[in-house]
């Protein structure tokens, strides 16, 4: 974190939550009622929806590199997460519901540019519940 | 016109119309020529026109069809990418 707010590392770009930044507990989870919280790298929020944590999006097998296109636009349409029937849904502050409205074609470019930057090898913590928070 | 209408004048006025009526069949001829010239200048400019616009275009033809390459794919993706702010979530950050 700097002081214009945190800024892009270029070496791991768009690979999501850093799996070995463990998160803070909240010491005072009454705060949730009222307040979505950030990480300090906005890679991770926590909710009502309990702790989300960004995908990495790089094509290491711990990110994209073993999914298919079609995977990726069923995640993205549907909110599916793997994009496989059955998975979970993807949780905020992912605005899928934004996202699902993009063509087949750019939704085709953006999985295409994705398997073109550098892989990163981050395997992303699952969800928290909120029971678990 | 006035003598016109006599009798004794006949010859002359016949005369007169005469050239009255070669003045009006110039006129009219002198019209229908330059009307004759107006449309034929007009289909010749509008076929010069024409042949340009067609030599252009036989020159530098059309030929997207609206599909990308890979290569324009991937230079899309980048701009959404880059435009819908992936990077404000899964972008690591020091």
């Amino acid at each position: 974190m700097t002081e214009r707010g945190p800024e892009i590392d270029p070496n791991r770009r768009l690979s999501g939550h850093p799996a070995e930044q463990p998160l803070a507990p909240i010491a005072d989870k009454s705060v949730l009622k009222d307040y979505a919280l950030f990480s300090m790298g906005l890679t991770s929020t926590t909710g009502p929806w309990g702790t989300s944590f960004a995908a990495n999006l790089t094509p290491d097998d711990t990110g994209l590199g073993n999914w298919t296109e079609a995977q990726f636009i069923k995640a993205i349409r549907e909110g599916k997460s793997k994009g496989m029937d059955g998975a979970r849904p993807l949780l905020p502050p992912m605005p899928w519901v934004v996202y699902k409205n993009l063509s087949h074609e750019d939704l085709s470019s953006i999985f295409a540019y994705l398997q073109t930057i550098a892989p990163v090898k981050n395997a992303v913590p699952n969800p928290v519940p909120p029971s678990a928070l | 016109m006035y003598l016109c209408g006599q009798g004794f004048f006949v010859l002359p006025c016949i005369g007169y119309s005469r050239r009255f009526d070669r003045k009006t069949q110039f006129f009219t001829l002198a019209i229908t020529i330059m009307k004759t010239v107006s449309i034929v200048a007009t289909v010749l400019l509008l076929g010069f026109l024409l042949g340009s616009y067609t030599k252009k275009g036989a020159t530098t033809p059309i030929t997207y069809t609206g599909k990308l390459t890979p290569a324009m794919k991937v230079e899309r993706g980048k701009y959404l990418v880059n435009a819908i702010g992936c990077d404000d979530c899964h972008s690591q950050k020091s």
